[in-house]
């Protein structure tokens, strides 16, 4: 079987990060990236950009807004605070 | 135990909106505490903006509490509160003056030789440590970069790579087929990818 091009192996990049590549096509995909460096640190910082995008976005609402919350939607919805 | 819901801290998602469903209001409490912070960051993703964030927050619990009678239990509540917030995300970005966005035809795709092109010489920030490269201003960046992605892009990526839904969840949270969820989920993180790259190429 011929071996992968950049772009059919770029292609496959989603399910190989996510292991659902099957077999024959997983040997093919690790093989072009093993010889080729730049879609070797492509399929790098594509896995890497997940772990970033989610520590870059990590937040909270912020303190005190919580019972905030719970009140207004006591208030709203009609329901009395328990005692 | 300060909160009676504590004794709820065993159960399930789903036990707690059957509870809710039946008129339990505290267990309707527990699950707006187990979800307010992932409907926040959701929210703030997709408006940027704190107080639009507080309000898609409230309005998604209030719309919860109001339409519980409509969840069915073939669907997970955490997909439901996703698709009540995500709705109200847009409907608030509606209302918004925005800055533009980039178009379906400018996101890249994997076969776009350009991008290899303008990639050599490769960069060595791939293989560094997350603590190392994520600086204030990194996070910034990808924030403003996450911000340029079209609205029904930008969703599917909070929700997978920030939330950490699968793609069924993702898929049945917003009504999409498996194969969409997964093509929009490619073409956002190379254009993150690429967006970081040119970051790191020109520090």
């Amino acid at each position: 079987m011929p071996g992968l091009s950049c772009s059919e192996a770029l292609d496959e990049l989603l399910d190989y990060v996510e292991g659902a590549l099957e077999p024959s096509l997983k040997r093919l995909f690790v093989e072009h990236v093993h010889d080729c460096r730049v879609c070797e640190h492509i399929l790098e910082s594509y896995a890497k950009t997940q772990t970033l995008c989610r520590r870059a976005l990590k937040r909270e609402l912020p303190a005190g807004l919580t019972e905030h919350l719970l009140a207004v939607l006591r208030e709203k919805t009609s329901v009395r605070p328990r005692p | 135990m300060e909160r009676a819901e504590a004794a709820q801290a065993g159960t399930t998602d789903l036990q707690l909106m059957q509870a809710a469903q039946a008129g339990d209001y505290t267990a309707f409490e527990e699950l707006v505490r187990r979800f307010h912070d992932r409907v926040y960051r959701l929210a703030f993703g997709m408006t940027k903006s704190e107080q639009d964030a507080e309000e898609v927050v409230q309005d998604t619990f209030l719309n919860a509490f109001r339409s519980l009678q409509s969840f069915r239990h073939d669907s997970a509540p955490g997909s439901w509160i996703f698709r009540i917030a995500a709705n109200g995300a847009l409907m608030k970005l509606r209302t918004k003056r925005r800055k533009p966005l980039l178009s379906i035809d400018d996101m890249p795709s994997a076969t776009d030789d350009k991008r290899k092109r303008a990639i050599w010489p490769v960069g060595e920030w791939s293989r560094q440590p997350d603590e190392k490269l994520l600086s204030r201003e990194l996070a910034g960046h990808i924030e403003d970069a996450i911000e340029r992605l079209p609205e029904k892009y930008r969703l599917v990526l909070l929700l997978r790579d920030v939330e950490g839904l699968n793609n069924e969840q993702v898929a049945e949270t917003l009504g999409l087929t498996l194969p969409t969820v997964k093509a929009r989920l490619h073409r956002s993180r190379l254009f993150i990818r690429d967006e970081l790259d040119r970051y790191f190429g020109g520090k």
